[in-house]
């Protein structure tokens, strides 16, 4: 069942029977290296299909005998609890007991594989993984034990290690990217069906449900499992490949459980599946209070900047003044905003009531947003430099042309830079406006916290991160777009 | 042609720094189309000295005229358009373009598209760089001394009267330094602009100055033409400055012709053998020049080395490269002279024509003028 094919030792591609010449990197071959393969026949893959269906098979409902389950005397679990006679509560939870069992159990066969397998040490991956997956066992038991927040942290340590797999994938070539894909779909089916067909129910609570119920999910998960599978025994040739299908059916399980169900199912991401119309509209008012925050911020931290390059004697007050605002705590200065700008009502008209709500944020915000970007500024156009400008100033060109066609495109993107700062802690600082009726993504936190409803905490806080990263990546793409080309050079070697 | 420039009493204190005087009552004038070049050991003021022209510095006390005109009186902004200003440190903008940066002024200047663009061709010519491979090329896309070029073409392009140039040439390799450097003697001779040329190499400042102005600690030490500043140094630091080899140097300031004697002797290659012997013993001499119908240069006879078959001086010559044109300068047709064995050059014109010989006697008598 094992063969050995020859591979070059440069560039670890594989080469004809008695070559002395790679045709990869066009190398004359002395020392022919082996890489050992399984040579598949129709019996093998059959055998090993059956094995990992078994394999999965024990985290299915169907199973024989309910072998995760507490009902069933020979349960793992129960010998376990007699043996140490405990009765841990914790370790009732399905989740928990997957953890604990299917993640050092990959752990082991990574083990294995990295230091048996013969081949396999030309690729970092399967170490990365066994890191990773020790690194997750560990995590997730103490998480788990620990309680609900923390197993937020082992979700996302999952989901980052999970989407660093498929990019692995995907890099593997054909095979890899075909198994990303099924293992991508696959995880999106899930996704669908939990949010929109069995919304509440998690298989993990066997005994309460219905398997009817379910089918949906399971004929999902089956039919992608089979999927992967097929795909996986047609193309594979090394040994790295049939581990990839190990690694793409246990992580499907493990992403099931640490990523599908506690964000999708039961979590922030059903929140905001049941409250999708009042999602948008704070997330519109959010924006907007930002977005109005930091117009204004631009339009008077910018020329605040180029005047306080001009006059040096300035610079340290107005950067001394913008350092001190940004260290005022958000709710006092929220605080300090409703009387000020409520005196002014009063004094206005008394009827508009820009005491309370968005005017006092979007003020508070603005000022919050000056530091950033006046500092900015102001590095950005004493950094440019001063042969140009002299060189400029030389050749006749008034103040305002050095400025406009010189030292503000030269200062974009660290001005840019600036204000990429301004919105990320903008849309933080927006949380609180809240407080203070300016509704916003910060409502389903304050809400949430009033009423101890934790989804509503979480989901809010989510929003607010995913807004935050959004805006950041779109303002890096306007960053990088407003950099004049010529400062995108690396500078020439002398 | 009238003063044009004209320092007087100019004098820089900067603020702080103990009152130093960086230039000290600094008075030259200079005259239409002259290039004067400012030399001096570094930090004795040259920049400043400049800069006060195009009021980049402020002047503490003097006056600078400029074709008549008071510059303090001067709006600044035009001042500076008619000045061109080439910078010690390039100062090319970044952000834009090769093509973009020469044409700054021009577009200040509000030229129209089509005369930009011809403009900005011609001097990519003539700074060495194909305009087609470097125009849309970024500054940091180049060499050091491909910037400076870009930066010696940058300030040529409003047509300027007056040129401004701090240290042009500083960063460039001595072929293309010495390139550039006839590049611009040549559009010079055209174009007769006045040129203020700041350099801290006493040979530049020779090779390209119609007046030198020796500066030391912010003090004028010397204003003079090359030739009188090497023959008749005013005090030992010139004359330090100057070199020890300053005799040498003047041969720079001098042509093979009018060094050369006008009588060679030559001989037209289609004469007989006959001939050739006889005007050997004529003028006692063991080299004749061998020329063409038209008088052109083919080779030389050597009164020894005549081959016995031979009947026209044409069977006898040898090819020679004992020759330079009468442009070069004396100190090529010294070192000319010494790498051959004749005793002496043949000096021709563009075409090859025999114009005249020189020997190091020639040389001599000239240098003592
Ligand atoms: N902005 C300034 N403030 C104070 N002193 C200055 C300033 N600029 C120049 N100096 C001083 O004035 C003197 C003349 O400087 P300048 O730049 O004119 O020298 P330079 O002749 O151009 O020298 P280099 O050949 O090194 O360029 C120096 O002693 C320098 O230290
Ligand atoms: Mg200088």
């Amino acid at each position: 069942m094992m063969i050995k094919i020859p591979i070059c030792p440069e560039c670890k591609k594989e080469l004809p029977l008695n070559s002395t010449r790679c045709h990869h990197c066009s190398k004359s071959v002395s020392a022919v290296k082996f890489r050992s393969v399984f040579s598949w026949n129709w019996a093998d893959r059959a055998f090993l299909l059956f094995s990992v269906l078994i394999f999965v098979s024990f985290f299915m409902p169907w199973f024989p005998g309910k072998f995760l389950s507490r009902e069933n005397p020979l349960s793992p679990l129960n010998l376990l609890l007699h043996l140490v006679d405990l009765d841990v509560e914790f370790l009732v939870s399905y989740d928990v007991l997957r953890m604990v069992l299917i993640v050092p159990l990959f752990s082991f066969l990574l083990f294995l594989m990295v230091y048996l397998g013969d081949g396999l040490k030309t690729t970092p991956f399967p170490g990365i993984f066994l890191i990773v997956c020790i690194l997750v066992s560990v995590f997730t038991f103490i998480f788990q034990t620990l309680g609900g927040v923390f197993q937020w942290g082992a979700a996302f340590l999952f989901s980052g290690g999970f989407l660093y797999y498929l990019q692995q994938c995907y890099k593997k070539g054909t095979l890899g990217r075909i198994s990303s894909y099924l293992l991508f779909i696959f995880i999106l089916a899930s996704i669908f069906l939990y949010l929109f067909d069995l919304s509440i129910k998690f298989y993990a609570r066997l005994d309460l449900i219905i398997l009817g119920e379910t089918w949906g999910f399971f004929m999902a998960w089956t039919v992608s499992c089979l999927l992967v599978l097929l795909a996986v025994l047609y193309h594979m040739r090394s040994i790295e490949d049939f581990w990839m299908v190990i690694f793409a059916l246990g992580f499907s399980v493990i992403a099931y459980s640490t990523l599908v169900h506690p964000f999708f199912v039961s979590g922030p991401l059903k929140f905001f599946a049941d409250n999708l119309h009042e999602t948008f509209v704070q997330l519109a008012a959010h924006i907007r209070i930002v977005g109005i925050a930091l117009i204004i911020a631009i339009a008077t931290g910018v020329p605040v900047g180029i005047y306080i390059t001009r006059h040096p004697g300035a610079a340290g007050i107005v950067l001394y003044i913008s350092s001190i605002l940004i260290t005022i705590p958000s709710i006092a200065m929220f605080g300090f905003m409703m009387p000020i700008l409520s005196t002014i009502d009063n004094a206005w008209d008394g009827v508009s009531g820009i005491g309370i709500g968005v005017v006092p944020a979007v003020v508070a915000l603005s000022l919050y947003s000056l530091l950033p970007i006046v500092r900015n500024t102001y590095i950005a156009l004493k950094s440019v430099d001063p042969a140009t400008i002299e060189a400029g100033k030389g050749m006749g060109m008034t103040n305002f042309q050095l400025l406009i066609q010189l030292q503000l495109p030269l200062s974009a993107p660290i001005i840019m830079a600036g204000v990429r700062t301004a919105v990320v802690m903008g849309i933080a600082i927006a949380a609180i406006a809240a407080y203070i009726g300016a509704g916003g993504l910060g409502l389903f936190v304050s809400e949430g916290l009033q009423m101890s409803t934790n989804n509503s905490v979480i989901a809010g806080a989510i929003a607010m991160s995913l807004l935050a990263i959004v805006a950041d990546i779109f303002l890096a793409k306007a960053e990088d777009w407003i950099t004049p080309t010529g400062l995108k050079i690396k500078q020439a070697t002398e | 042609m009238g003063t044009m420039l004209s320092l007087q009493k100019v004098t820089k204190i900067y603020p702080g720094a103990g009152h130093i005087k960086a230039v000290d009552e600094l008075s030259f004038d200079l005259e239409e189309g002259e290039i004067c070049t400012l030399v001096g050991p570094s930090g004795c003021g040259k920049t400043t000295a400049m800069k006060m022209i195009n009021r980049l510095i402020s002047i503490t006390s003097g006056k600078i005229i400029i074709d008549g005109k008071d510059i303090s009186r001067l709006n600044t902004i035009e001042l500076r358009r008619s000045i061109g200003y080439v910078i010690q440190n390039i100062g090319l903008f970044p952000n834009m373009t090769i093509g973009e940066n020469i044409a700054i002024i021009p577009k200040l200047l509000k030229w129209d598209r089509a005369k930009i663009d011809e403009k900005v061709q011609r001097l990519l010519e003539i700074v060495n760089l194909d305009p087609d491979e470097y125009k849309d090329r970024y500054p940091k896309e180049l060499s050091g001394g491909q910037q400076q070029r870009i930066g010696v073409a940058r300030g040529m392009a409003g047509d300027p009267p007056i040129m401004l140039m701090d240290e042009p040439f500083g960063a460039i390799d001595p072929i293309n330094r010495e390139h550039l450097q006839n590049e611009f003697l040549k559009i010079q001779e055209k174009v007769k602009k006045t040129i203020v040329f700041v350099t801290h190499d006493i040979d530049e400042a020779i090779k390209m100055g119609d007046k030198i102005c020796l500066l030391r600690d912010g003090h004028l030490v010397q204003f003079a033409s090359p030739e009188e500043m090497l023959t008749h140094p005013k005090n030992d630091f010139v004359a330090d400055f100057a070199g020890g080899d300053r005799t040498l140097k003047r041969l720079n300031l001098f042509t093979v012709k009018r060094a050369m004697k006008d009588n060679p002797p030559i001989i037209n290659q289609d004469e007989t053998i006959e001939t050739a012997r006889n005007l050997f013993s004529e003028i006692n001499t063991r080299y004749l020049i061998a020329v063409n119908s038209e008088g052109r240069l083919t080779g030389m006879i050597d009164k020894q080395d005549i081959p016995g078959k031979a009947l026209l001086v044409k069977d006898a010559v040898a090819p020679t490269n004992a020759w330079l044109t009468s442009q070069s300068s004396l100190k090529d047709g010294l070192s000319e002279i010494f790498s051959h064995d004749y005793g002496f050059l043949i000096v021709v014109d563009d075409a090859k024509k025999v114009l005249g010989w020189l020997h190091t006697e020639d040389i001599k008598e000239t240098l003592k003028g």
